[in-house]
């Protein structure tokens, strides 16, 4: 069975890829989906069944290059995060989630991340891209 | 047709005119309408050289607006649900109108929501959007019910809001958000 989950990118949800053999995690588009649990519910449900045969001790890097994303998508996000930190409290190898922001000065987008942050209690990392 | 008859285009373009209208939207509400109305809007918000954080914010809201009414909007008997969405600009400031219809039932919960959101201070709302982040379930239909106080977030004014009874079931409920570029 392969280790790799894809998702297309389309107007209203980002691409998704978590692929364990080459270690390459992201998430790169917007996310405004109707309806979340269609869009992730099968990506989350993927990775965290792989995760309990991943038997690497090195980290996870998640790189999410998400420039806009609806309500219902930040919550689906702190979810993913705060089973993140569990994982995290129970294992040698971590999972790190960097954010990448890809516009100057974007007040909203820091302010989601430290929202789904301080609610999950896991940090995101954020990166500021040069524009 | 005779010219008399096509006059009400005219009257609705200077009507468009007179309000700053940049789109007008009325009619069925369901995802491909709302990915047609997105892209309109992202296009007319390039066009105009609005700035990038305020042209997020508009979209931000439409987005939140439209799916509102995508999920709790009502339809009267057998037709589609309806839904309005209009945007305004008046020099930098944008106006976000948007109208469904609702269950009587639900005006007095919406309308509650609407005034704890518009008393709340900037860090009140922030504290209300992370316990609601924390605490509800995703309902069935995906939604998480924090709309409301992104909308309020983003927008940085209190939200305008009307009610009007549309029969003995249903009622009209209009959103006014305004976005300005200093917040």
């Amino acid at each position: 069975m392969s280790n790799k989950f894809f998702l297309e990118k389309t107007d209203s949800n980002p691409e998704i890829l978590f692929d364990f053999e080459n270690n390459i995690f992201s998430f790169k588009g917007n996310s405004l989906p109707e309806n979340v649990f269609l869009v992730y519910t099968p990506a989350f449900d993927f990775f965290f069944k792989e995760l309990q045969n991943y038997a690497s001790e090195k980290n996870i890097l998640i790189d999410i290059q998400i420039d806009f994303l609806n309500s219902s998508s930040v919550k689906m996000l702190m979810d993913f995060c705060k089973k993140c930190l569990d994982y995290n409290n129970l294992n040698t190898s971590q999972i790190i989630c960097e954010w990448s922001l890809t516009s100057k000065e974007d007040e909203d987008m820091e302010d989601i991340i430290l929202s789904i942050s301080e609610a999950s209690g896991y940090t995101i990392k954020k990166i500021s891209k040069k524009i | 047709m005779s010219k008399s008859n096509l006059n009400f285009v005219k009257a609705i373009g200077t009507k468009m005119n007179e309000h700053k209208f940049l789109l007008t939207y009325k009619g069925d509400i369901s995802q491909d309408i709302i990915k047609g109305i997105l892209a309109l809007t992202e296009k007319k918000l390039e066009l105009d050289g609005t700035e990038i954080s305020l042209k997020k914010k508009v979209f931000n809201i439409m987005v939140e607006c439209l799916q509102n009414i995508s999920h709790h909007g009502q339809a009267h008997e057998n037709q589609s649900k309806y839904g309005l969405i209009m945007i305004g600009r008046d020099q930098n400031d944008f106006a976000i109108y948007s109208s469904n219809l609702i269950t009587n039932e639900s005006v007095n919960d919406i309308k509650n929501k609407i005034e704890t959101v518009n008393h709340a201070s900037k860090d009140e709302l922030s504290e209300m959007y992370k316990e609601i982040l924390l605490s509800n379930r995703l309902s069935e239909k995906g939604t998480a019910g924090l709309g409301l106080i992104d909308i309020a977030k983003k927008s940085g004014n209190k939200l305008d809001y009307h009610f009007e009874s549309f029969n003995d079931n249903l009622s009209y409920f209009v959103l006014r958000t305004l976005v300005k570029p200093s917040n």
